[in-house]
């Protein structure tokens, strides 16, 4: 066979832009979640074997478009005009890749389907599952049972169930009936046998309201729950109602209790019968329990299903993390809306000391309960035989239900004990295969040349790379502590916090001009550009310079240093005889904290106003040779010449507003005079900084939507006292979050910086 | 045309998808019978076991002692 260039050629993978992808065969996508107590948007998308997946916009834009397969660029280009931003091949290649190809939603076209997708391994599920009912029949049933959820019958029928508790507690005779079954034991046969018809009648009421709601029920069937067997209807498919479908779904099984606790309390007060009574008050008792909403029972989904998170459970790990003193909070958490942040976080704080305690308790308690129950199956063996010699068959079947009932609970426990120490196997296996690189650096290190050269003398060839050591909390303590021999590596907090430094640090060849503007005044514009300002001066190496821009009295200068009486008029008088660093830095201040440079404005309007945009043009011709980084903060409005003048200098925008909606419009009117004169590109690389005004304030969802869709970046900037308007500002003042969201904001700013070279 | 801000990598890293998990409405009744004077979590082996094997021994003794009553 002759190798030749070509056939090498066929086994490599295409370049990203002429890559083509596909979707998976029989992919369903059942559209956008309804009452979702998420943030953004979010698609559902069901696969071949039933496995529902929930996408963000983006990637179900992705899935979307892949479809029929077409050049990576074409599909980056479609989902570009439908989300509203750009998306390149290389970043469509990248969302493919480690997002949906491995949960099997979109693979290269010229493979075959797949067949190992990443599936939801949800805690505390149902395990060990067998079935009961096909679905095509509890669909049948189900489509027969909906007249029930007629919104007039729900209401007589729950009428009703107060009326017949009433009847029984004033009519029925408890005590007679408890008697009853002491004095002829195998009658609680019979009750086990009405409870269990009951749990499947409460089955079908699910799968009925599943109906009802216009979504499609899967089978009946049974499983081990924690370690109980259960009955179970499936009903992944009522993801696509809406959040009263998808209660009414959860609520359906009670409701259809109820409707079996009218029958038992009709055929008690016909018949009298002790039997009907005690199952009656012990259904409504299992309703009662299906309700508490620690582990996946009815009240559990209710629940989830209020709050709009679908798996409760997946989130308690991310809030418990968020709650952690010091720490930021996860992103799992910061994606829920403020209401159903609130509603998840209190739902962690009671179940996990509940289950944790429960769980200390059951193992505690395990050799006694051990103990008793082989203790009862001694005595049912016993009461077996006494019925056998007797030929009492109810007897026989009783013992043989009481020793099933002594030991499911056993084997349920094995199997459950048995996934536990599986998941911690994985927990550790995935731990340990991420550690490394994670300990280790962003980047794997270069293999060694088999030859040594000159070049080669570098450290990355020469060295191991030194592992990152932690800075901050208690890794940071064991590190200092033990003299730095014992080396936990840094959080997960630290290592994005580094990370958005490093992008804050990206190198700019020549200078940037970065204009910070607000349509209206008092919304801190003059704080964040001093902000923003400082924490570049403090993080990068280079010279950042802040120029007061505002001609009606600025106080930018006043808020970094005492006052200096050259100004930017200064400047421009001697802008000839300015021609080194040290003579320019006459005219400026400097913040002794972040050694951020000022240039300040004239404290006379009449002089700062007078200012046109050719002098602007002029100083900034000047700054360009000694900074590298120009921060300007402008007067308010954009109808001012000067102001414009600026526009056409600034190589991006940074805009304040308020969170407000008035601040939101202000904003959005900014951005559209922009793009109506001629500054589309800079609109596009607009970074938006929403200034909170109160202590938790936000800004509405579809606002920071609108800006996101249009330009670079959305960053709230915290309430902080520290940035009280007026006074002097000193950064190390600012409360955390604020820090960090400031350094988000100049990790935003720099991210254009690369993107501004290469244009 | 209006131009469109780039999706840079650290917008396309915050991209989420997630697999749910089925959704199966159970029915409590093999771990809810009898559990009724255990107020809260159904978690524990223990609870089930021992207020099944109490109802059930109970019920056992009781049916012991009425056949050896009507024992000729």
């Amino acid at each position: 066979m002759n190798l030749t260039t070509a056939d090498h050629l066929t086994t490599e993978p295409p370049p990203a832009t002429e890559q083509r992808w596909r979707q998976t065969r029989g992919l369903e996508f059942l559209g956008p979640v309804q009452g979702s107590g998420l943030k953004d948007p979010a698609f559902l998308v069901r696969r071949v074997d039933d496995q529902v997946v929930q996408l963000s916009e983006l990637l179900h834009l992705v899935v979307r478009a892949v479809e029929p397969p077409r050049p990576a660029e074409q599909v980056a280009a479609d989902v570009s005009e439908a989300y509203g931003r750009t998306l390149s091949a290389e970043g469509l290649a990248h969302l493919v890749t480690t997002r949906l190809e491995p949960l099997g939603l979109v693979v290269p076209d010229e493979s075959a389907e797949p067949t190992r997708s990443v599936r939801a391994r949800p805690l505390l599920a149902l395990i060990a599952k067998g079935t009961l009912v096909p679905a095509r029949v509890v669909g049948h049933l189900a489509g027969v049972l909906t007249p029930f959820f007629w919104p007039p019958l729900v209401a007589v029928a729950l009428a009703a169930l107060v009326a017949a508790d009433v009847a029984l507690v004033t009519r029925g005779d408890l005590w007679s009936a408890i008697g009853e079954v002491f004095a002829t034991p195998t009658i609680a046969l019979l009750i086990y046998a009405i409870l269990t018809a009951a749990a499947l009648v409460h089955e079908l009421g699910h799968a009925a309201a599943c109906r009802y709601g216009g979504a499609r029920p899967g089978e009946i069937g049974f499983g081990l729950y924690l370690v109980f067997p259960a009955f179970y209807t499936d009903v992944t498919d009522s993801y696509r109602l809406g959040r009263a479908g998808r209660v009414r779904t959860d609520l359906g099984g009670l409701y259809f209790n109820a409707l079996t606790v009218l029958v038992l309390a009709a055929g008690y007060l016909a018949t009298g019968s002790g039997v009907l009574l005690l199952t009656a008050f012990a259904l409504q008792v299992q309703m009662l329990q299906q309700l508490i909403p620690v582990v996946r029972f009815d009240g559990y989904f209710v629940l989830s299903d209020l709050a709009g998170v679908p798996d409760l459970f997946a989130r308690v790990g991310p809030v418990l993390r968020s709650l952690r003193p010091g720490h930021p909070t996860d992103p799992r958490v910061s994606e829920l809306r403020p209401r159903s942040r609130q509603f998840v976080t209190g739902w962690v704080v009671v179940v996990v000391p509940l289950l944790v305690a429960a769980l200390g308790w059951a193992i505690w308690y395990l050799p006694e309960f051990l103990e008793r129950g082989r203790e009862g199956v001694r005595l049912q063996q016993l009461v077996f035989d006494v019925a056998w010699e007797a030929r009492d068959w109810a007897a026989m079947a009783l013992a043989v239900v009481s020793i099933a009932l002594l030991l499911l609970p056993l084997l349920g426990a094995a199997l459950a004990l048995w996934r536990v120490a599986g998941s911690l196997v994985l927990f550790a296996r995935t731990r340990f295969a991420t550690r490394e690189p994670a300990a280790y650096g962003l980047t794997a290190p270069p293999d060694p040349p088999r030859v040594v050269s000159a070049a080669d003398f570098t450290d990355e060839v020469m060295y191991a790379a030194p592992a990152p050591v932690p800075t901050q909390g208690w890794r940071g303590t064991v590190y200092r502590g033990s003299g730095h021999l014992l080396n936990p590596g840094p959080s997960l907090p630290e290592q994005r916090r580094r990370e958005l430094e490093r992008r804050l640090r990206t190198p700019i060849d020549g200078s940037r001009r970065v204009v910070v503007m607000s349509r209206k005044g008092g919304v801190g514009k003059t704080t964040i550009t001093l902000a923003l300002g400082s924490t570049f001066a403090l993080l990068r190496g280079d010279r950042v310079i802040a120029v007061d821009a505002n001609p009606d009295a600025g106080n930018l200068a006043h808020r970094v240093a005492p006052p200096h009486d050259r100004t930017v008029t200064d400047v421009l008088r001697d802008l000839d005889q300015i021609t080194t660093y040290a003579a320019l830095r006459r005219y400026t201040s400097q913040g002794i904290e972040s050694r951020l440079e000022v240039l300040a404005s004239d404290d006379d309007p009449g002089i700062g106003l007078a200012l046109a945009r050719d002098d602007y043009h002029r100083l900034i011709g000047l700054l360009d040779r000694f900074y590298n980084l120009i921060l300007l903060d402008t007067g308010t409005g954009i109808l001012d010449s000067a102001n414009q003048g600026l526009l056409t200098e600034a190589d991006q925008v940074v805009l304040v507003v308020r969170a407000g909606l008035d601040g939101g419009r202000a904003g959005a009117l900014t951005l559209d005079w922009m793009d109506q004169h001629g500054f589309d590109d800079l609109v596009a690389r607009t970074v938006v900084v929403v200034n909170a005004e109160r202590r938790g304030s936000e800004p509405p969802e579809p606002m920071r939507r609108h800006f996101e869709k249009r330009c670079a970046r959305v960053v709230t900037v915290p309430w902080d006292d520290a940035l009280e308007p007026g006074a002097l500002t000193d950064m190390s003042a600012l409360h955390r979050r604020t820090r960090d969201a400031l350094v988000d904001i100049a990790a935003a700013v720099a991210d254009n910086f690369v993107v501004g070279d290469e244009s | 045309m209006v131009r469109r801000p780039e999706l840079v990598m650290a917008d396309l890293d915050a991209e989420t998808a997630t697999p749910l998990p089925r959704r199966e409405t159970l029915s409590c009744q093999f771990a809810c019978v009898n559990v009724t004077n255990v107020v809260g979590v159904n978690l524990a082996l223990a609870v089930n076991a021992a207020t099944i094997g109490s109802q059930a021994n109970a019920l056992a003794l009781q049916y012991l002692a009425s056949v050896q009553m009507h024992m000729p």
